[in-house]
């Protein structure tokens, strides 16, 4: 009952149109993971109804929602039967003889024809009641059976990942540490995953960026270590599209980086305020990088920018520019633009830049399940390649008189195929189908 | 490097002429019943090809890496992959040659519309050098190709259907052209799997994360499922004809918005390409 409400084709269709329609309703609704905070404030505020929806479906992360954990489970199940069914047709048609198709019968021995029939890429897979079975690309009939594994071995990995997966990320600056159990400034957890607590204490090194002479980024590494709690550090090396592997756990490289500005404030009345500000890296020299910041101790609020380099002749130069902008009732009330080493007044406060340093991203991933993903989507490949590159050609040989009889079929796109029945003819030296016709 | 440009697009320029003339003797051929026009006029496509051939080359010299990023570059080597795959399918399965009605003239807008947009060149950024980008980029362009070869016969399947022209009766008969429309569905359906395998391990190998379910990815995968869909309801629901020619132009609308629509109206990781 289970397996046919399973494997009925409405519930086959239906449930592939859920998972289409889950994917739209994804796509449609801007994304926790995907967009940034700021950016969905500002949509929940322009759509306060679809917001309130958005939370109560789970609609803002769609793809960690119970609800399509549940649909990805039952598109799962339903898929196994289909599998099971597949396999089952496979392992019959593998084994079963041919009973119709077309045929003709010749004088040839069927010695003589078989051997035919192997130059041209048949091979025999025995044979029942005196005739012998012969297929070319016999494989081509697990082509279906593949195509569905492949997918339930990749839903059933993603699955896995959707439970257990543990991602974070974290922004360090040339020297910071990262505790374990510290908080990070982004995580995603699976719905069955905990905390990702890293294994031992790590610290930035270095980040090093490289860019074109046209500003594109070129390569950007980031050297760290992991300390153990004896306060030995384990070096590591990493650059896009190299990761590193560490107790079970695989690191990559973060996307964003960028310069952090360390300022001195000092009041009018003396009191001093450090204050370090994290910019992302400019796109070009020309270009400034913005980032707004509100100080407990500022009645104003602070907008600053950055260039890579004061005089723009690179993006990455040694002496950036800082500029920092009080705001108020949305108009500028003081700006000071610093470069490493200079103090400037802004607005009641003395500033000075003390220094600068790089800050950059380390994404840290504890999952398993990634694998099954891959080869997931290759046995996806490989029987979609199995079922349209290699449909199975079906043909029996039995004796007939002093002669024998061939009985011909391809499997699927028999149309396209005709020409290779007129080919097994003229193997028996008879006039092709069409010459036969035109006769 | 200005006149490198200028020297590129009119090889380019050059390129679109000869494609042009082989889609008028192939077309002239077809209906007219002239073996030799449709003989010119493979032999104009294999000329167009070498010249279009050394124009792509010769870009991809300049910029230093392969055509992966600017829409230029794109267009124009998506339209030769296409031609060229196309007349390696044609050598072996002649019953599709008729599908050149499409295919010939889809190269050549693919190219004045990449000419259009202005060769830039675009330095290849660290995230996509690697060799599954490669394999990425080159079988979604081989889907392309067996796209074409399917909605021409899917569109030939309905023309016959609804008009009296001569010229149709020409063609593969009405059930070849439905079953060839199908089969290369699954062709395309193999291919951009492939594709999205290639992609979804650059992606692991670049970001941590397989799937990151960024507006292109979303699209391309909703083309995959729709394919997925069309060949599930040939399959196991008896779909044939021309219902399922009209389901086809619709899954093939759907790509080709997934490939050259989806990287302008959204912001993501693909955005390093088209913009």
């Amino acid at each position: 009952m289970l397996k046919r409400f399973f494997l009925s084709r409405k519930t086959v269709i239906t449930l592939i149109l859920l998972m289409l329609g889950a994917i739209l309703l994804g796509y449609s609704f801007p994304q926790r993971f995907l967009t940034p905070p700021p950016e969905l404030d500002t949509w929940q505020l322009a759509n306060p109804t679809l917001a309130k929806l958005s939370r109560g479906l789970a609609l803002d992360h769609v793809y960690t929602s119970p609800w399509f954990a549940v649909l990805l489970a039952l598109f799962l199940v339903s898929l196994c039967f289909s599998t099971w069914e597949q396999f089952r047709i496979a392992l019959r048609k593998s084994r079963e003889g041919i009973s119709e198709g077309e045929s003709f019968e010749t004088p040839i021995s069927a010695a003589e024809l078989a051997a035919g029939l192997r130059s041209l890429g048949y091979l025999k897979l025995g044979g029942r009641d005196g005739a012998d079975r012969f297929v070319r690309h016999p494989w081509g009939y697990w082509g279906n059976f593949l195509l569905h594994l492949g997918i339930v071995v990749s839903i059933a990995s993603s699955l896995l990942i959707l439970l257990c997966e543990k991602r974070a990320v974290i922004d360090l600056l040339e020297g910071e540490v990262h505790q374990p159990g510290a908080e990070w400034i982004k995580e995603e957890r699976g719905l069955l995953a905990g905390k990702l607590i890293l294994p031992e204490a790590v610290r930035l090194d270095r980040v090093v960026p490289e860019y074109y002479d046209n500003d594109n980024m070129r390569q950007l590494t980031t050297d760290f270590s992991f300390v153990d709690a004896a306060g030995r550090a384990t070096p590591f090396s990493m650059h896009i599209n190299k990761s590193v592997r560490h107790k079970g756990m695989r690191i990559f490289q973060g996307k964003s980086h960028g310069r952090a500005f360390f300022v001195k404030f000092t009041g009018r009345d003396g009191q001093e305020h450090g204050e370090v500000f994290s910019l992302d890296q400019p796109v070009d020299r020309n270009t400034a990088s913005y980032k707004d910041f509100v100080l407990t101790w500022l009645p104003s609020e602070l907008k600053t920018k950055y260039y890579g380099d004061a005089e723009r002749r690179s993006l990455d130069g040694n002496n950036p520019l800082f500029v920092m902008r009080l705001m108020e009732d949305g108009k500028v009330a003081a700006e000071l633009p610093l470069k490493v080493g200079e103090t400037g007044r802004l607005g009641d406060y003395s500033a000075q830049l003390v220094k600068v340093e790089r800050w950059g991203g380390l994404i840290f991933i504890d999952t398993t399940g990634m694998a099954g993903i891959f080869l997931g989507f290759f046995i996806v490949c490989l029987g979609g390649s199995l079922s349209y590159f290699c449909p199975p050609r079906e043909c029996s040989l039995s004796p007939a008189g002093s002669g024998c009889r061939l009985v011909w079929r391809a499997t699927r796109f028999e149309r396209l195929y005709r020409d290779e029945f007129d080919e097994l003819r003229s193997l028996a030296r008879l006039p092709a189908t069409t010459d036969e016709q035109k006769a | 490097m200005e006149s490198s440009f200028s020297t590129i697009t009119i090889v380019h320029w050059v390129a679109v002429v000869i494609y042009v003339l082989a889609t008028i003797f192939n077309v002239a051929g077809l209906i007219f019943r002239k073996e030799r026009a449709t003989g010119i006029s493979y032999l104009l496509v294999g000329a167009g090809l070498l010249v279009h051939g050394i124009g792509i080359l010769w870009w991809w010299k300049i910029v230093g890496h392969g055509p992966y990023i600017g829409r230029f570059e794109v267009l124009s080597s998506q339209a030769w992959m296409g031609l060229f795959l196309f007349m390696v399918f044609a050598h072996f399965l002649p019953k599709i040659r008729s599908a050149s009605i499409l295919v010939f003239p889809a190269a050549f807008l693919m190219i004045a519309i990449g000419i259009f947009f202005e060769p830039q060149v675009k330095m290849l950024p660290p995230t996509l050098r690697s060799v599954w980008l490669v394999l990425h980029v080159t079988f979604y362009k081989i889907s392309v190709c067996t796209l074409l070869v399917a909605l021409a016969f899917s569109i030939f399947y309905i023309l016959r259907k609804r008009t009296s022209l001569e010229w149709l009766a020409r063609l593969p008969d009405m059930e070849t052209m439905d079953t060839l429309a199908f089969r290369f569905a699954g062709f395309s359906f193999t291919f951009w799997a492939i594709a999205m395998l290639a992609g979804s391990i650059w992606a692991y190998e670049s970001w941590g994360r397989f799937w990151g379910w960024d507006p292109i990815e979303t699209w391309s995968l909703i083309t995959w499922v729709a394919f997925g869909i069309y060949l599930h309801l040939r399959r196991f629901f008896g779909l044939k004809g021309e219902a399922a020619a009209y389901l086809y132009i619709l899954c093939f609308l759907l790509s080709v918005l997934s490939l050259f629509f989806t990287p302008l109206i959204g912001s993501s990781v693909h955005s390093e390409y088209f913009k």
